[in-house]
């Protein structure tokens, strides 16, 4: 029997590597929710590099803007000196008209705060595989990320963190084909479900025939899951089609941000 | 042993390359598959054992699934299919020349996006799917076939020069010095 198992010794131990892999995939075909002890190990090992290189090409990126670039700098340095002086003029008549408006909020009572608290996050890597969109941000559960938060920009969403590390964290972009969220248009509060589509526009599921929904109306979060903060935008209606079969129309939607220019992002704490 | 390790490095440089933020391909959203250029010339190389080369590929695999959002598992199978195929292949094919190395990457990258696309059809199937394969699968196979040459033209130069230098003490190269062991008698 040993004999024999020799003999096949490389048959039997490919043959457990496929059972590994397949085991492993079966069991992590749904989203994981936090990396194991090894994927620590690994990720904790690359980021750092990763961080760093991404820093560097950053710097050596704005270096050539800054250097290598720079043409007709004296006209355009005349040229700027006298819109500051222009703009130093608005900016006084600007200034008086403020601390007017600061005195008549006050007087009104008016609060303003930030509904939410932001932590701000560098982008370190994209997914090295074509077939899922996700991002590596350098923050992690050491800074209160926890799987669900909104990460977005001044622009809108950008999706949402599925995997959470001690140090990095992975975001899924609202383009991929896993990312479904709750949302409604804030014009006419259509309310449907919006899911990755097949290139840089989403698709908006469960939107029912008699909704009003047009072409340029904002879609924004419903904050229905109490994980994403409501009134985040997401997009913006780019094609509506009511005339195919079914209970629903078909609305495509373009997102507010695009993820392929992305450097740094924001992260929404409750 | 320390082969693998070797290899493990350099593939690992490959993931890191691959994923990368900044460089040019990332805005497309495409980006070529370099690990699978790894994993086809491993599999065509004589000096690469079944076992070893199979391990090896398995924990490539399972980099890639760590930095990126796919299951694990789903690419060391993956890899580890496309490194038996190869691995067939040569005992009837010479395969050594670059040209030939970059038509089986090819045929890799297809067979790769076949896989990809049984195992979401099988097991976590969505309505986009097709429209997303049929976006990705060709992009992909193409960047992944014009970086073929360089990445494979880089890796033999690279085994060259770790073939010459293999007599080399590392240790010494790096003005270490290690007492040798005494040869078994």
């Amino acid at each position: 029997m040993l004999q024999f198992l020799l003999k096949r010794k490389s048959v039997i131990l490919i043959s457990i590597l496929f059972l590994i892999s397949v085991t492993l995939f079966a069991r992590n075909i749904e989203r994981r929710e936090s990396l194991g002890y090894f994927d620590d190990i690994v990720v904790r090992v690359f980021a750092p590099p990763l961080k760093f290189s991404a820093l560097f090409l950053k710097k050596a990126s704005q270096l050539w803007n800054e250097y290598a670039y720079l043409v007709n700098l004296r006209s355009e340095n005349a040229y700027l000196q006298n819109l500051i002086k222009t703009l130093q003029l608005e900016n006084q008549v600007l200034r008086e008209e403020g601390v007017e408006n600061r005195r008549l909020r006050e007087l009104l009572a008016f609060k303003k705060k930030l509904p939410y608290t932001l932590i701000p996050a560098e982008i370190i890597g994209r997914d090295p595989s074509s077939w899922f969109r996700t991002l590596l941000i350098d923050k992690g559960s050491a800074d209160g990320v926890r799987r669900g938060l909104a990460v977005i920009t001044a622009l809108g969403l950008v999706g949402q963190v599925f995997e959470v590390n001690r140090n990095t964290s992975k975001v899924l972009l609202l383009v991929d084909g896993d990312s479904a969220i709750d949302v409604l248009t804030q014009r006419s509060r259509a309310k449907g479900i919006i899911e990755g589509g097949a290139g840089d526009l989403c698709e908006l599921h469960y939107v029912a025939k008699t909704e009003d929904v047009n072409i340029g109306d904002v879609v924004i979060t419903s904050g229905l899951n109490e994980v994403l903060p409501k009134g985040i935008v997401v997009g913006e209606v780019v094609r509506v089609d009511k005339n195919n079969s079914g209970f629903f129309q078909f609305v495509e939607v373009k997102p507010a941000v695009d993820s392929s220019k992305l450097e740094e992002v924001l992260i929404v704490l409750k | 042993m320390g082969n693998c390790v070797v290899i493990l490095l350099v593939g690992f440089v490959l993931l890191f390359i691959q994923s990368h933020p900044l460089l040019p391909y990332a805005k497309s959203g495409l980006r070529p598959d370099l690990v699978l250029v790894l994993v086809t010339y491993l599999g065509a190389h004589p000096g690469i054992k079944p076992i070893g080369g199979s391990v090896v590929v398995s924990i490539l695999g399972y980099g890639v699934a760590v930095f990126s959002g796919s299951p694990l598992g789903l690419y060391s199978f993956i890899y580890l299919v496309l490194f038996l195929f190869v691995r067939l292949l040569r005992t009837l094919f010479v395969l050594q020349q670059i040209s030939v190395l970059t038509f089986l990457v090819t045929i890799s990258g297809v067979l790769e996006g076949g896989l990809v696309f049984l195992a979401f059809w099988t097991f976590h199937y969505s309505s986009g799917f097709f429209s997303m394969f049929n976006r990705v699968f060709i992009g992909q196979l193409f960047f992944t076939v014009v970086f073929a040459p360089f990445i494979i033209a880089a890796l033999q130069r690279f085994e060259n020069v770790i073939e010459k230098n293999k007599n080399l003490n590392l240790f010494a190269l790096l003005g270490i010095s290690v007492p040798l062991r005494k040869a078994k008698q």
